[in-house]
């Protein structure tokens, strides 16, 4: 093909196919494989993912491919903010598992993912695959509240609800929070990322000022008719502990925030708070969106429930951004689906029939320092849904020091598993 | 109602397994490998508080998830988890996990302690939780046990712990064992096992 002629196609595909001609040109990052997995995303379900296809079928060139070179996990980080841990205890790297299991690790950016072509575009080339995993995440929908901006908002009113800078930066703003002050948390409506992690927090914020600002109190506004996990303890827990201090306001939605004044909006009352944990509503992450696979409801991506097939052949989606029936958006789900996607993606591949899934999920919270409890619960595909098992789950009867030992336990594993 | 609905369906199709809405059962991997997120990767627990159950016996394990099911165990979510798997799956996850190896713990322990505890284990323990705690000799066939060294050393106390709280009942011949240790004679063989490699 002349020269000419491909610039006519690139420029002729650009402005109709918004430069898919650009990505299926792009030169190869990696040699091209007739068995490769690309897994995109380095977090609880795509680590997982990578490492089980390997363990399952040592003949599959996996490549695990995320932005950032070590991972900053998200459960405990409210413990961060309460100062009771370091952020760097939440940080693993990949070294481990890359060695351990023969995985490509590509600390890198997906500009595009190229269905027709099957290959994903980084900035330093394309690399093809054979079947494909996404586990990117969540994103979030500023676009729903007035006044808030996905740029300017979180640097104001810390959503905190992505493990890094912005938890460093909620602990800082309660930390020189004036004595007496107000801290106002939003809880966006369900599905969001860790139903529970919205209250453990609201628990972890009161246990610290409760020692160090004893005047100060904490609005928590849920859009949620209740507390959306673990209901009956956390309210327990208030009542016990952080009477007084912890205002919990069920069926209170933000709608509006005005970010000079620090102060948002339910429609019925516009509440100042002196630090605004803005937890917004959500959505699957932008790399889902561009992949096209994300459903009609322009939040979650639907996919088989056996499979995690999406429907983009060949895409399969895992963890928060995925649609997994009664599964909570959980770390826990997310390192289930990525066992289940490594066995029915290889059995897929491999000819034979894909197997029955049975997950698990298995999260703790804390209420204080010490005392924490736990959720469990099993979950199987009944029809075309994953529904929860009513033998098995459910919650202990009381928060217990015990279980603030066995949750410290539960989060060793768990970092450990998805980096080694 | 439409969950209640949805549970019973639930319930009849995971004790009829003929019922075509779960096409089969889920294989020893599938059940197995969902263990890991808490356990380790097949078993090889990185966690202080969880046991290592790679390697363990599959019979032992077996009766381990039958004892949560029935409340003869005390736990903080295995009596939740096993009501929800059948009976029958135990004895598959067992199998998956015996077949893997057991990955002995790497922690610090106390040496003057596991000394004291190594006398009391020769005394007292050998005779079923052989070569120093490394097998199991099913003596008396009664009920199958753990391999303890290596094990986690907080595991391990918390493990004790219950059974001198009374909350959880001696297997066969083992009340007589711990009649006879002295105060502080478990926390010894706690660290006793646990530096052992």
């Amino acid at each position: 093909m002349s020269t000419s002629r491909r610039s006519f196609l690139r420029s002729a595909a650009g402005l109709a196919l918004g430069g898919l001609s650009w990505r299926s040109r792009a030169e190869n990052l990696l040699p091209r494989s007739e068995r490769r997995v690309v897994v995109v995303g380095g977090g609880f379900g795509g680590a997982i993912a990578a490492k089980y296809l390997r363990l399952h079928d040592p003949s599959v060139d996996v490549v695990l491919i995320d932005r950032k070179t070590t991972y900053i996990a998200c459960p405990f980080t409210n413990r961060v903010i309460a100062g009771l841990r370091d952020l760097a205890e939440n940080t693993v790297g990949y070294d481990e598992l890359a060695a351990r299991h023969q995985i490509t690790v590509l600390p890198t950016e997906v500009t595009a993912v190229d269905t027709a072509a099957k290959q994903v575009v980084t900035p330093g080339g394309a690399i093809n695959y054979t079947r494909l995993v996404l586990s990117p995440g969540i994103d979030f929908r500023y676009d729903e509240i007035d006044g808030a901006d996905p740029a300017r908002t979180p640097e104001i009113m810390p959503h905190a609800w992505q493990a890094g800078e912005q938890t460093l930066l909620l602990r800082s703003q309660l930390a020189a929070m004036r004595s007496g002050g107000t801290v106002v948390m939003s809880i966006p409506l369900a599905p969001f990322r860790c139903p529970p992690g919205p209250y453990e927090r609201v628990s972890l914020m009161a246990w610290y000022l409760k020692r160090t600002n004893p005047k100060s109190k904490i609005i928590v506004l849920d859009a949620n008719p209740d507390i959306a996990a673990k209901a009956r303890l956390f309210r327990a827990a208030w009542q016990q502990m952080y009477k007084g201090m912890v205002d919990y306001r069920p069926a209170q939605k933000v709608t509006r925030v005005i970010l000079e004044r620090r102060a948002v909006d339910t429609g019925a009352e516009t509440i100042r708070g002196d630090v605004v944990n803005l937890i917004p509503p959500q959505k699957a992450a932008p790399l889902a969106f561009q992949a096209g696979v994300v459903g009609d409801d322009g939040k979650w991506c639907p996919v088989s429930q056996i499979t995690f097939e999406s429907r983009v052949p060949g895409i399969h989606v895992i963890g928060d951004s995925c649609i997994a029936g009664a599964m909570p958006k959980s770390a826990f789900s997310a390192n289930s689906q990525g066992k289940v996607v490594a066995l029915n993606m290889l059995a897929v591949m491999n000819g034979r029939e894909p197997d029955a899934p049975a997950h698990v999920n298995v999260c703790y919270s804390y209420v204080n320092d010490r005392e924490a409890m736990s959720v469990a619960g099993l979950y199987r595909v009944l029809g075309d849904n994953t529904v929860f098992v009513p033998q098995a789950g459910g919650l202990p009867t009381s928060y217990t020091e015990l279980e603030g030992i066995q949750a410290a336990s539960w989060f060793n594993n768990m970092l450990r598993e998805m980096s080694s | 109602m439409k969950t209640r609905s949805r549970c019973l369906l639930l319930a009849a199709a995971l004790l009829s397994p003929g019922l075509p809405a779960l096409a089969e059962r889920p294989s020893p991997a599938m059940l197995s490998e969902s263990c890991g997120a808490c356990h380790g990767t097949r078993g090889a627990s990185a966690g202080p508080a969880t046991p290592i159950i790679g390697g363990q016996s599959a019979g032992y394990i077996a009766a381990s998830l039958n004892a949560f099911r029935d409340g003869r165990r005390p736990s903080s979510v295995m009596g939740r988890l096993a009501k929800g798997f059948a009976r029958d799956d135990y004895v598959l996850m067992g199998n998956f996990l015996a077949a893997q190896p057991f990955v002995a713990a790497r922690q610090a322990t106390d040496p003057a302690l596991a000394a004291r505890g190594r006398n009391v284990h020769e005394v007292l323990c050998e005779r079923c939780h052989a070569d120093r705690g490394r097998r199991f000799e099913d003596r008396e066939a009664k009920a199958p046990g753990p391999i303890l060294s290596g094990q986690w050393l907080q595991y391990l106390l918390i493990t004790f712990n219950e059974f001198i709280a009374k909350e959880r009942p001696f297997p066969a011949g083992m009340d007589e064992a711990f009649r006879q240790l002295k105060r502080g004679d478990a926390e010894a063989l706690a660290h006793y096992y646990a530096s052992r490699p």
